[in-house]
C-alpha cells in the first residue's frame, strides 16, 4: 500500500509550520508500515496534479497568497477541481482553505476571486481572530475533538449544500457567529486551524489516512498507534483551552 | 520655554525616577511604568531629554540585543558612557523610562561625558551618545522623537505572528519607522531582501553590511538526503505498528546537517544552513515586482546574494563584508571583514565634506568574542554602525573581542565545574542557527528545551514546526533532550516527529523547575538551554545564583 501526497505551493503557504501536517501523515503512515511519497509541487510547476491520493495546501501570508492567485485558478485550478469531485483528499488550512470558496471579498469591498470548488466565500474583516480554540467534528468526519490555533481576519460563509467541519467549543471558527468551523465537502477538510493541526489530533490525521486509503484500495483499517505524547499535547491544550 | 513647559518636563523626569527607584526596591523590574508617568506629564519628553545626543538605535528581528551589546560595550571600554536600554526594555515607554530617568529636572540629558582626546569631529559631537535596541513595532513611535543618527535594521524573519501578524507588517512598520527619521544613517543588512528593501525610495544614506560568498565558502557541510534512508525503512513489512515506530525512530540518521569549519581549501559551495532555502523562506519573490528571486548563494534562512530576474532589484556589495570565517568554536569566531574606508563611506553620506584620499577597503582581522554565524552578521552591524556614527572603528574592533553574552544570548554560566550556555531563541530561524551551533560542536552534552506561550512570548508556538530539530538526529553527543515549560508537551511531540527516540526525551512538568535545574546541576557534560523569552527569565535567575553572578539589577 501507498499514499501519493501532493503538496501543494509549499514555497508560498508555509506559515505557521503546518508543514509539519504532511511530516505528521509521512511518520504515521510510515510507522505503520504504509508507503509514502510526497511531491512538492510549486508556483509554475507545470507537472499535472492526477494520481495523487491526498492534497494539501497551508496558509501564507497575503503577499505570496496574491502572487500565487493566477497560477492557482488559471493553470492548476480545473485540475484541483477535478480530483476533489474524484474524491481525492484533500486536506486545506486557513488561507488554503479560503481559496477552494468563491471569492474573498476586502474589508474594503475589493473582490478576489478564488476556485469556486466549493460552495462558500469570505469576507475580510477588522479585528483579527487569533488563538487557541476547539472544534468537535463531525460525524462523517470521526467526532472526535480537535485543538488548534486560529489567526485570521477573513469571515467564512457556507453555502447550503455543504457541512461544516466542526461545531466551535470555543473560539471563534469560520465566522465568529455561527459556530461553524471549516468545511467538510466530498473527501476535502477545510480549517483555520493551524497549529499545526494534524500532529496534536491523531484522530483526524488517521481519518484522513483511512479516506484516502478507502478510496485508493476499498476497505481499510489502521493498526493502532501509541499516541502517548499526541493525546498529552492534545489534552494539555485542551484543558487550557475549554 | 514657558513656566508650564518646565514644569511639566521637571514632573516627567521625576515621577519617572521616583518609580522606577520605588519599583526597583520592590524588586519589580522592567515595568513600563516609569516611561508612561513621564509621557502622562509631557508626552513627547523623550525628545526633549534625548536631544544632542548621539544616538545609534538598533532594531530587526534578530540579533537586536546582540548588537546593541557589541555597540555599548565597544563603546564604555572607550570611555563613551552611552545610555542604554539594555533590559529589553524596547517600545516606547521603555526608550522614554531610560531618557527620562538619566536627564536632569529641566529634561537636559546628564550621561555621558566629554572625551577630550577623541579629534573625530570635535565640533559636532556633544559627547554624548547612546544605544538604543527598538522593537520592530515601536520604531514608528520611537524614532520621531529620539532622532537617532544611526538606524541598524539586523534582518527581518517570521516571528510572533500572532502579535504581529506577517513578516511583511513588520517590514512596513519598519519602513514607516524610517520615513519619520529622514536624517538618520541607515545599516542595513545587504543579503536580506526585506531589509535591502527599506532603502528604496528613502532619501536616508545607507550602510551596508553582510557576508560575501568566499565567506560562504570557507564553511563546508555535509547533507545527506534522508528521504531515501526514510523510504527504506518504510518498505519493511514486518512486525506491528508499535515495533516500527520505535525502530523508525531509532534508526541512526547520519550526520545530517552537520558542518565543519574549513580554514584552507577550496571546496564546494553550499549553504551554511543545512536546509534547502525552499524549505522556508520568508522572502521567496521579488518585493518590488513577485518575481522568484534567484541566489548566488544562501547564509542562512531567506539571506544571502538574491537578485530578481525581471525587476533586477538585487543584493548591494556592502561596506562592511565578511569576507572570510576562519573558525567558529565554543569561545567566539575568527573572521575576515573587508571595510570600506571610513572617508569612502562618508563621501556619500555627507558628499560636500572634503574627504581624503586615502579612502581605499581595507582587509581586516576580526575576532568576536561570541560564538555561531548569527553573532558574526551582528558584529557585521555593530562595525557597519560605528562607521555610520563617524567613531573610530578601532574601538568596536576591540570591544568585539571582548564582548560578553547579554541576557540570556549566549550567556555562560559554569556550576559545581559544569558549563552551562544558555541561548534565547524565539522564532524557527534563530532556533535553526542554535541548533547548527550544537551541531557543529562534538563534545558530549545536555540540550533542554523550554518553551512557554505567554504573552511576551506569543501565543502561538507553531513555529516550532518550522524548526528542523530534525538535524538533532543521529548527534550522538547530545545525550539526553530535556523539555521543560508550560508547552512542554507540544516540544516533546514535535521531538517525536523529528525521528528521535522517545526515550531519549525527558518532560520535565512546568510546576516543577526545581527539577529541572537539578536535573542540569547534575549533568556530568556540558549543558545547552535554548528557552523562550519567559521560560528564560526564572532560569537565568536561577542560573545565576546558583552561579555567584550579580543579580541583573543594578540600581
Amino acid at each position: 500500500m501507498e499514499l501519493k501526497i501532493c503538496h501543494l505551493y509549499p514555497d508560498v503557504l508555509n506559515l505557521y509550520g503546518d508543514r509539519g501536517n504532511i511530516l505528521c501523515l509521512q511518520k504515521r503512515l510510515e510507522w505503520r508500515g504504509i508507503g509514502c511519497r510526497v511531491d512538492y509541487v510549486k508556483l509554475g510547476d507545470p507537472n499535472s496534479l492526477t494520481g495523487y491520493d491526498l492534497f494539501f495546501i497551508g496558509g501564507g501570508q497575503d503577499f505570496d497568497q496574491e502572487v500565487l492567485l493566477e497560477d492557482l485558478c488559471t493553470k492548476k485550478g480545473p485540475e484541483i477541481g477535478a480530483a476533489l469531485e474524484d474524491g481525492r483528499t484533500f486536506l486545506c488550512i486557513c488561507g488554503g482553505y479560503q481559496m477552494m470558496g468563491h471569492y474573498y471579498e476586502t474589508a474594503e469591498g475589493e473582490k478576489c476571486e478564488f476556485l469556486g470548488a466549493i460552495d462558500f466565500y469570505t469576507v475580510g474583516g477588522k479585528k483579527r481572530m487569533i488563538g487557541n480554540y476547539a472544534f468537535r467534528l463531525g460525524e462523517e468526519s470521526g467526532g472526535s475533538t480537535v485543538i488548534g490555533f486560529e489567526n485570521h481576519s477573513g469571515r467564512t460563509w457556507l453555502g447550503s449544500g455543504v457541512h461544516p467541519l466542526g461545531k466551535v467549543l470555543k473560539g471563534y471558527g469560520n465566522n465568529g457567529m455561527d459556530k461553524t468551523e471549516g468545511v467538510r465537502y466530498r473527501n476535502a477538510f477545510c480549517t483555520y486551524s493551524h497549529g499545526p493541526v494534524l500532529p496534536k489530533n491523531p484522530a483526524l490525521a488517521d481519518t484522513l489516512i483511512e479516506t484516502a486509503l478507502r478510496r485508493k484500495y476499498g476497505a481499510c483499517s489502521l493498526e493502532p498507534l501509541q499516541d502517548n505524547f499526541e493525546n498529552l499535547a492534545h489534552d494539555t491544550v485542551l484543558k487550557k483551552t475549554v | 520655554m514657558s513656566g508650564k513647559d518646565s514644569l511639566q518636563i521637571a514632573m516627567a523626569v521625576a515621577s519617572c525616577r521616583f518609580s522606577r527607584q520605588l519599583l526597583h526596591r520592590l524588586n519589580r523590574g522592567g515595568t513600563s511604568l516609569p516611561g508612561k508617568l513621564a509621557m502622562w506629564f509631557r508626552r513627547d519628553i523623550l525628545a526633549i531629554t534625548s536631544e544632542g545626543v548621539e544616538t545609534i538605535l538598533v532594531t530587526g528581528t534578530n540579533g537586536k540585543t546582540t548588537t546593541a551589546a557589541m555597540l555599548s560595550h565597544a563603546m564604555e571600554e572607550a570611555g563613551r558612557a552611552p545610555l542604554c536600554n539594555r533590559s529589553g526594555a524596547n517600545l516606547l515607554s521603555g526608550v522614554t523610562a531610560e531618557f527620562a530617568a538619566a536627564a536632569d529636572l529641566r529634561g537636559r540629558p546628564l550621561q555621558g561625558r566629554k572625551i577630550p582626546d577623541q579629534p573625530a569631529d570635535a565640533d559636532r559631537d556633544s559627547g554624548l551618545y547612546a544605544v538604543v535596541e527598538c522593537d520592530e513595532g515601536a520604531l514608528r513611535h520611537v524614532a520621531p522623537l529620539l532622532k537617532p543618527r544611526v538606524i541598524v535594521v539586523t534582518n527581518l524573519f517570521r516571528d510572533q505572528l500572532d502579535r504581529y501578524g506577517e513578516v511583511m507588517h513588520t517590514l512596513e512598520a519598519v519602513r514607516e519607522g524610517i520615513r519619520l527619521a529622514p536624517e538618520a544613517v541607515l545599516c542595513l543588512n545587504a543579503d536580506d531582501s526585506l531589509v535591502a528593501s527599506l532603502a528604496l525610495d528613502v532619501p536616508n544614506p545607507v550602510i551596508w553590511f553582510g557576508m560575501e560568498e568566499t565567506a560562504v565558502k570557507t564553511v563546508v557541510q555535509e547533507i545527506q538526503d534522508t528521504s531515501n534512508a526514510d523510504k527504506k525503512v518504510l518498505r519493511e513489512e514486518s512486525g506491528t505498528a508499535q515495533e516500527r515506530q520505535d525502530a523508525v525512530n531509532t534508526v541512526d540518521k547520519g550526520d545530517r546537517g552537520r558542518f565543519f569549519v574549513s580554514t584552507g581549501e577550496e571546496t564546494k559551495n553550499r549553504p551554511l544552513s543545512p536546509d534547502p532555502p525552499e524549505k522556508i523562506s520568508d522572502a521567496r519573490y521579488c518585493i518590488r515586482c513577485g518575481t522568484e528571486y534567484i541566489y548566488r548563494y544562501h547564509t542562512y534562512a531567506h539571506l544571502g546574494g538574491f537578485c530578481c530576474p525581471s525587476c533586477g532589484f538585487s543584493r548591494t556589495v556592502p561596506d562592511v563584508a565578511v569576507s572570510s570565517i576562519d573558525g567558529i568554536d565554543i569561545g567566539g569566531s575568527r573572521v575576515h571583514m573587508r571595510v570600506r574606508g571610513r572617508e569612502s563611506v562618508h563621501r556619500e553620506i555627507v558628499p560636500q565634506e572634503r574627504v581624503s584620499e586615502e579612502s581605499v577597503s581595507q582587509e581586516l582581522p576580526v575576532r568576536i568574542a561570541l560564538p555561531a554565524v548569527y553573532n558574526i552578521y551582528n558584529a557585521a552591524a555593530a562595525i557597519a554602525a560605528y562607521s555610520a556614527a563617524r567613531l573610530p572603528i578601532q574601538e568596536i574592533l576591540e570591544g568585539l573581542a571582548g564582548v560578553h553574552s547579554s541576557f540570556g544570548r549566549m550567556e555562560h554560566f559554569v556550576i559545581g565545574g559544569v558549563s552551562v550556555q544558555m541561548i534565547l531563541v524565539k522564532n524557527p530561524a534563530g532556533c535553526n542557527q542554535a541548533l547548527d551551533y550544537l551541531c557543529a560542536l562534538e563534545e558530549p552534552c545536555t540540550l533542554v528545551l523550554c518553551l512557554n506561550d505567554l504573552d511576551a512570548d506569543g501565543h502561538d508556538i507553531s513555529w516550532i514546526w518550522d524548526v528542523d530539530y530534525e538535524k538533532l538526529c543521529g548527534r550522538g553527543n547530545i545525550r539526553r533532550i530535556l523539555v521543560w515549560g508550560k508547552r512542554a508537551e507540544d516540544l516533546q511531540l514535535r521531538l517525536k516527529y523529528a525521528g528521535l527516540q522517545e526515550k531519549r526525551i525527558r518532560r520535565v512538568p512546568e510546576r516543577e523547575l526545581k527539577k529541572l535545574l537539578e536535573a542540569i546541576y547534575k549533568s556530568q557534560v556540558p549543558v545547552f538551554i535554548l528557552p523562550n523569552y519567559t521560560t528564560m527569565l526564572p532560569l537565568r535567575d536561577a542560573l545565576r545564583r546558583a552561579a555567584g553572578k550579580d543579580s541583573f539589577w543594578k540600581g
